[in-house]
């Protein structure tokens, strides 16, 4: 059976000296600091003016940048 | 107006952030994988037929054996003795089937006034009762071989040796397990699959191992799904009730079902040992187009297999023909 071989890190999990953790972590890791960054970017821009609930603002930017993340690790890295 | 806007931003926002939300869940949740999975063989364990003291020990432990390879030899005088008085018992019985034989020979020839009836009746039953006693005696001899050949204990298929625990000078028993030998060749992937991600897993279906030691991925596919688990609340209790466990109202755990995965091919520099931990995942079906949709077969490819019993109403196999393959 052919198979193709798949990209990238996908779901499976990461080795850190020996203790095995959801690649979910990792996500979330990364897409926090992502996060931060745009949030430090909108704030140094004056973007926040735009802005109506700062609190529900940020979680959702977290949530669609952990999907991207996630979908990204999976389909293009 | 700019309070609108700021409104109107922050909440389509949000709606985003909810269905990408969703789709992360999905995702995670139901993407068939699973990090428990565990490397399998075959394992045939090996056990004397025959009792008595090991005499000599030629297997060593992880040693690579051929079929036919001498494992281990238990002390055989007390079987060759068996054979001699096999033999001898054989010997015995031939002659006193001879013996019996020429009586009845010489009374059957005999005259209807020198010899009665019955006298010659008994002669005949009595060289019938030593020939089957000779054939009794020549079954014992037959046995007896058999004891004496298997004190020599050889390995039924080329393999590993497993946990040798055995040294020589040991006193074995007829039938316990000294040691096991793990099939070359034999090795396979058992993974847990969550009873939720079970729909999206089809027999035949690709899938991807990784060992928990070593990054290399190895390839397989799906050559069966268990077809039963242990149900604890089936156990009885002393009185033969059923002990039927509490769930919690919200929260309950799905079970885990074996799904058995050959693996394809072996990377070189790649070291199988059964009980190794691996992760699992099914490759989605949706991503091989080319040419493996045809062979697989529809479904849980299984569905006629559920319903083979004629008296399982229809109804049973419904559930599987409409899964979206």
């Amino acid at each position: 059976m052919e198979q193709k071989q798949e990209k990238g890190v996908l779901l499976r999990e990461l080795s850190i000296g020996g203790v095995f953790i959801s690649p979910m972590l990792l996500f979330a890791l990364v897409s926090l600091v992502i996060s931060a960054l745009l949030r430090t970017m909108m704030h140094k821009a004056g973007l926040t003016r735009w802005v109506w609930q700062e609190a529900w603002f940020d979680v959702s930017l977290f949530v669609i940048v952990l999907a991207v993340v996630t979908y990204l690790s999976s389909h293009v890295l | 107006m700019r309070t609108i806007i700021r409104v109107f931003i922050t909440l389509v926002l949000a709606a985003i952030a909810i269905a990408l939300g969703i789709w992360l869940w999905q995702y995670y949740m139901y993407t068939p994988w699973t990090r428990d999975a565990r490397v399998r063989a075959d394992i045939v364990t090996i056990a004397p037929d025959v009792s008595g003291w090991v005499m000599d020990l030629d297997a060593h432990d992880n040693q690579q054996v051929k079929a036919g390879d001498v494992l281990f030899t238990v002390n055989h005088e007390r079987y060759e003795a068996a054979v001699r008085q096999a033999e001898a018992t054989l010997a015995n019985r031939e002659y006193s089937y001879q013996l019996s034989e020429h009586e009845y020979e010489r009374r059957r020839n005999l005259g209807s006034n020198a010899i009665s009836t019955e006298d010659r009746e008994t002669a005949r039953l009595n060289a019938q009762i030593a020939k089957a006693q000779r054939d009794l005696a020549k079954a014992q001899l037959d046995s007896a071989r058999i004891d004496l050949e298997r004190s020599v204990v050889t390995s039924p298929v080329d393999g590993s040796v497993i946990n040798l625990h055995l040294r020589q000078g040991n006193y074995v028993s007829q039938g316990n397990a000294q040691m096991s030998i793990v099939r070359n060749g034999s090795f396979y992937i058992t993974a847990y699959f969550e009873e939720t991600k079970i729909p999206s897993i089809d027999i035949g279906d690709g899938a991807s191992v990784w060992l928990m030691g070593g990054d290399q991925e190895m390839h397989g596919h799906v050559v069966s799904i268990g077809r039963g688990i242990a149900n604890t609340n089936t156990t009885p209790d002393g009185q033969l009730l059923p002990q039927v466990q509490q769930t919690f109202t919200w929260v309950r755990l799905s079970q885990r079902i074996p799904v058995d995965i050959a693996i394809d091919h072996i990377p070189d520099g790649v070291y199988l040992s059964s009980g190794m931990t691996a992760s699992v995942r099914i490759d989605d079906p949706r991503q091989k187009d080319d040419g493996v949709d045809g062979v697989r077969p529809h479904g849980m490819g299984n569905a006629g297999e559920q319903a083979r019993d004629p008296d399982i109403p229809p109804a049973v196999t419904s559930d599987a023909e409409q899964r979206d393959p």
